[in-house]
This record gives structure tokens, sequence and C-alpha cells, in this order.
């Protein structure tokens, strides 16, 4: 097998459309797999009429995306004068243990918008993170993991609203001072109403050295225009050079029903010590009717580069006796009523 | 989330064969189109308004050369179809716009695999300055390209010319399992002839064989095309059945510099149990460019099918639902007229702004107000 390097030639698609600038398109990755042992203790499957026993069970598995999300991407900016770009994104989700496309089988499940950006902001159209998930992302020391305690807590117990939005138009103001606004508006595509199906997203973050914080806010709506998920959240994280520390509280509900709120808290801290770095995070959830569970997130990554990194990571989720709440990040069997779920893994992130 | 990065580097897998002097010549290229559409589409006694997002054509792909000597190059084009208002894979196919490979030199081109027809090479002539972009496009619902996609105004007839003989589609399609030669330049004229066994499959021995010619010459640009379809099943993608359909589509255009102008002639005929069902459809169209943009007007007419002839003939298996056809066939004709607007910041990039209205023979009508995007890379 005789492999030859050589420069990508990008260009313009129409034959004779190429001009004086070069299309400046980057290829990027990650491919991040760990190994997983999760082990889910003894609970409850019903609580009433009478108490049914479920016995603890464990499960190994190899999996995908565990700091970050294997995808690969392309990206791009072109100048179009005056300060005014084209930009787009489109990124795809894989699943590096299977090899299976991510997000349902989307082909940029992750991330596909184009848009312009110049002095007023950017305005972007496609499928793109909810403003509220960046609240999220500068409250979050383990930078949405699968293990993180933000992430379990926020994206995945109920992602619809959100995480990736489809259809969604974004406007996105300056960088004032490190202060930047999200708004976001993503059609609902149902017949006869304007309201049927959307979402609506927006967020205040303040990004400034060793500060970042934000509040954020996302209300979906049904088919029908009535509002089904809506959510707040406001959080940050400080960065004082020997260590980061973070705080965040959110909740959710579904408006129309009742009992339905989620609440959540969560802090952590980082530690960097040289080459590793230490990472805790504790937080809980509560849920309307007495659930609880309370989220522990303890681990440490050791950088082999600035492109590959080496992690593992010990999760607990312990539900009180009415719950039996997942923590669906690590995957494997969800527990029972009152049931412990616990995980530890190692895996490897490599970027390029 | 990491936001640098720098130049893309490809390695090119020559094959246990010696590597040669020559480089893989390798691009990367794409084109997102997205739009934001209001459309309010009414019958005679109901309407109802959709707002969307949607992606027209959204697509990356991967080309390249290998120049072999002698004049002769090694070609291939695999290109991916996507949504950009959503992230999907379109059709759940990889390379669902293109995978072909092929090899190019004097005697012309000739390339396999899965790729457009000539009778595109035709149709694509109608396409004003933003291509073929959701509801302005004049070939939707009315000519034989995609019509109206859910909101069924106007009716398809025919068959696919994706990789299916049995799907509701068009002659102005993909071919799977073709081949197909394109002759050399001959002093404006290019002609491309396709031949697809389409579905390979033994129940049915359906094959497409498509020939598409276009001269361009200074302001003039014409195009002829002529698509055979042999044992398709039938219409509305029904199973039962197996028929022959052909189309042919002519096309002029002449630029006089501050505007040009074009029109279109196509006729489509269906063989099914009760006879030939025939289509006609015209088209004209202007586009003027002012500085960086553009401005187009088109009107498109297709008729109401009264060539459908009910005599029973002899050799064709009823398709499955005789009655679906002929409601299907009562709405089949219609109007449409779009203007169109678009400003290029640069070679890569365009803003554009169109609406279209469209009216069938029973009152259905679409109106819709649309604005989107293009970029290139």
């Amino acid at each position: 097998m005789n492999k030859k390097l050589v420069a990508l030639a990008v260009s313009a698609i129409a034959a004779g459309a190429a001009s004086a600038q070069t299309a400046n398109v980057t290829l990027y990755g990650v491919v991040d797999t760990y190994l997983i042992n999760t082990r889910v203790g003894s609970g409850w499957s019903t609580l009433t009429p009478a108490r049914v026993g479920v016995a603890s069970t464990s499960v190994s598995a190899l999996d995908a995306g565990g700091l970050s999300g294997s995808r690969w991407g392309l990206r791009g900016a072109e100048s179009l004068g005056g300060g005014l770009n084209a930009v787009f994104t489109l990124e795809n989700g894989f699943d590096s243990s299977n090899a299976a496309l991510g997000q349902g089988g989307l082909l940029f499940g992750r991330q596909a918008y184009v848009g312009l950006t110049g002095g007023f902001g950017a305005l972007t159209v496609g499928r793109q993170y909810a403003p509220i998930f960046y609240t999220g992302a500068d409250s979050d020391l383990d930078g949405y993991s699968n293990f993180s305690v933000v992430t379990n807590h926020m994206l995945l117990q109920s992602a619809g609203t959100q995480l990736r939005i489809n259809n969604a138009i974004n406007y996105k103001t300056p960088n004032m001072g490190g202060l930047t606004a999200n708004v976001q508006w993503a059609l609902g595509e149902v017949a006869g109403t304007t309201s049927g199906g959307r979402v609506f997203g927006a967020n205040l973050a303040y990004n400034n050295g060793p500060i970042n914080a934000g509040i954020g806010y996302a209300d979906g709506k049904s088919a029908a225009g009535v509002s089904n998920a809506r959510s707040w959240m406001l959080g940050g994280s400080f960065n004082a050079g020997v260590a980061s520390i973070s705080a965040d509280y959110w909740q959710w509900k579904n408006p129309a029903v009742a009992n339905t709120t989620r609440k959540s808290w969560a802090v952590g801290a980082s530690v960097p010590l040289g080459a590793f770095s230490v990472i805790a995070q504790a937080g809980q959830l509560k849920v309307d009717g007495g659930a609880k569970q309370t989220l522990f997130n303890l681990g440490g990554n050791y950088t082999l580069s600035k492109r590959t990194d080496a992690y593992v990571r010990f999760i607990s989720g312990s539900n009180n006796s009415s719950s039996n709440l997942d923590v669906p990040g690590v995957g494997g069997p969800a527990p029972s009523y009152d049931a412990d779920k616990r995980s530890f893994a190692v895996g490897m992130r490599h970027r390029f | 989330m990491k936001l640098t990065k720098t130049a893309f580097a490809v390695a090119a897998i020559v094959g246990s064969v010696a590597a040669s002097a020559q480089t893989a010549n390798v691009t990367l290229y794409g084109y997102i189109n997205t739009s934001i559409e209001n459309n309010r589409g009414s019958t005679a006694t109901t309407s109802a308004t959709v707002n969307r997002m949607t992606s027209n054509s959204s697509q990356f792909g991967f080309r390249g050369s290998e120049s072999l000597g002698g004049g002769l190059s090694a070609v291939f084009d695999l290109q991916n179809g996507f949504g950009s208002d959503d992230g999907n894979l379109n059709g759940g196919a990889m390379f669902g716009r293109r995978a072909n490979m092929g090899l190019v030199g004097g005697f012309g081109a000739v390339k396999v695999g899965y790729d457009l027809t000539p009778y595109d090479d035709v149709m694509g002539l109608s396409h004003q300055n933003i291509g073929s972009t959701g509801f302005q496009n004049r070939n939707a619902g009315l000519s034989s390209g995609p019509g109206f996609a859910g909101n069924q105004l106007f009716t398809n007839y025919g068959r696919g010319g994706t990789a299916g003989c049995a799907t509701d589609g068009n002659f102005d399609a993909r071919a799977a399992n073709s081949i197909a030669y394109t002759t050399p330049n001959m002093g404006g004229l290019v002609v491309r002839t396709m031949y697809a066994m389409v579905e390979e499959v033994a129940s049915n021995g359906c094959k497409l064989w498509d020939t598409g010619a276009v001269y361009s010459n200074g302001p003039i640009t014409a195009g002829l095309a002529y698509s055979l379809h042999k044992n398709f099943r039938g219409l509305g993608g029904t199973g039962v059945g197996m028929h022959d359909q052909n189309a042919w589509r002519g096309y002029g255009r002449y630029n006089f510099g501050v505007a040009r102008i074009d029109a279109s002639y196509e006729v489509m005929s269906w063989k099914v149990s009760t006879g030939t069902l025939k289509a006609k459809y015209w088209e004209i169209g202007a586009q003027m460019p002012v500085g960086a943009a553009n401005f187009g007007l088109q009107y498109s007419q297709r008729d109401n099918g009264t060539a459908f002839a009910y005599s029973a003939p002899v050799g064709y298996t009823a398709p499955a639902s005789l009655a679906a056809i002929n409601a299907s066939w009562s709405v089949g004709g219609g109007k449409h007229l779009a203007a169109v607007a678009d400003y290029s910041f640069s070679k890569r990039t365009q803003a554009y702004a169109y609406f279209s209205n469209m009216k069938n023979e029973t009152n259905g009508k679409l109106n819709t107000l649309a604005i989107g995007l293009i970029h290139r890379f």
C-alpha cells in the first residue's frame, strides 16, 4: 500500500466560478471512545399497590463521545467585504464504537447551518444549538461530557428544546465587552399556524477573562400551539488559576401538564496539575412528586498532546425511595425505584 | 469545542501498484441553499398557511481526476445530499446525488454509476440565476420536475428516474446503474446519451435510455432531449403492470446582454392499460442583470391531459387503481408564475427572494413568498 499526501484543493462548485478568494474550508473532527462498566443496584420496579423487587445488574460496554461527541465536520468563512462574512458549519456526529450515524441517523446531525456575520452580529439559519445550550456550556467544567452532572440534568432529561433545533433562525449580537445574546426562532412547519411546533430560545452570556456566566431560556410548543416544554437556566464558572469553580440552577416544566416541574442544581470544581487535571461535580435533581436524585461525577484527564487526551470518570446517581431517575449520559440499564447507578469509565479523545 | 484549524490534507490511497509521478487531485466542494418560506395553499373551499425552512439541493462532494497520459484521465464524482435545515441525510443514501467514475479523453467521456440523466442537462437550462430553488423553479409541479411535494395541487405523472422504477417521479431525475457517453465539444454542441438498467431485479426489466443535446455559442443556447423508459411500473407508483413512457423537450435561449429570454416545450407520454396519457408543457422566461443583482420572471403551463384515451389497448395490465389515476389526471394541468430577485455578495455567496404562484385546473392554488441564502465552497 502506497500512501501519498497531497494538498486538498477546495474549489467553488461551478466551473469558471473560481474567484480571487480561495475557499477557506476546514475539515475537523473528534474521535472519542471509552470503555465503561455500569452497575445498577437493586430496587423496586413498582411501588404501589405492592413493591416488586428488582435485582442488581451490571453491564460493560464500549461507547463513544465520552468527553466530546465523536464527530467530523466542514466549516468555512468567506469575506464578502465591508466586514461581512458568509459562514457555514456542517457537522456530522457518529458513534466511534460501532460506526453508526449519530443523532438518530442524520448526516449532519450535530450542526448544519449557513449565515452571515458582520458588525451587526450573526444571522444563521438551519440546525443549530439552542441559546440555553450556551448557558449550560458556561456552567459545565466537564464540557458537556457524557458523565457531566450538567449534561445529565439539563441536556438529557429533556433535550427537545435545549440542545439542537431544526429550522432555526438565530440572531447573535456582536460581543459587547464580553456580553453577547442570542435570540432564536425555529419554525414549526405546521400548516395553518405560525406558532404550532415552534421553538423559541434566548440567552445572555458574559464571557470575559476568568468569568463565563449566563442565563438562558427555551420554550417549545406542540403542533397545536400549546407550550409543552419550558425551561430556564442560570449558571457560570470562575477560573481562579489554581482552580475553577462552577454553579448552576436549572428548571424545566411542561406548562400544559400539572406537576411536571424538574429542578436541578450543580456545583463543580476542577484543578489543573500540569498535564493532569482533576474534576469533581455534584448536583441534585428533583421532580414534582418527590423523586430526588443525587449525582456525583469525579475524574481526571491526562493530556498527551494538544490534540489527544485520556480520561477516567466515576459517576454515581443515587435515587431516593420514590425516584427511578436515570443517568442517561452513561447508557446501560435504567435504575428502578430506590436504586443507585454507578459507572466507571476510561477513555481517550483525539481531535483533528 | 475548538475553533481553530489549519490547512487540510488528504491521503490518497493509490493502490498496491507503484505510484506514478502524477499526484492525486481531489476536490472537496459544497453548496448550501437554505430558504425561509411562507406558503399559502388553498382549494375552492379551504386554505392553509405553512411557514417553513427548506433546504434546496444542499450538497457536498468529492471529485477528482488522474491523468493517465495520452490525454486520457480517470475521473470520479461523489456527491452527497443533505438537509441544511435539519441535517438529514437525503434519501438515506450517502452519495445520493451522484456517484460515478469514468474515463475522459479526446473521444469524449464515458461514465458509469449513479448520475443525472441527459434529460436534466436540457431541463437545467431553464433554471434562473439561483438554480433549482424551491417553488420559484418553473419545473416545480408543472413540468417533469419534482412537483409540489406534499401539497398535491398538481400530480406528477409517471415513474421514478431515481433508483427505482415504481416511485412517483418524473423524466428529470437520476438513474442508477447507468452508463453514459458524452461527446467532445463540437463547435458548441455536446451530446450525451445514457443507458440505465435501473433496478436490476428479475421481476421487471425496467430500463431507461436518455439522450440530450446542448448547443451553446455566443448569445445562443439551445437544447433537445429525448427520454425513453421501458417497462416502468405504472403511474402513481403502482406496482402492477409494466409500461413504456417517453418524453421530449426542446429549449432555446437568446442573450441580448441587457437581458436574456428563453422558452421550452415538452411532451410527455405514458402508456397504461387504458391507452396513452399525454401531457404538454411550455414555459417562457426572462432574466435581467442589474449590477450584482438579477431580476427574473417565469411563466409556465401544463395542459390538463385532454389527450387521455380511454379505449382499452392490448398488452398492458391495468394499474392497481385506475380511479386514482383518473382522479390525478383530472387535476393534472396548471399554471405557474414566478418573480425572482437575487443579489450576489460574491461568486460564492448569494441572497435571493422570490414570489411564486401556482394554480391548477380545479382551483387549487399555492402562493409562496421566500427569502434565502446560497453559499458555495
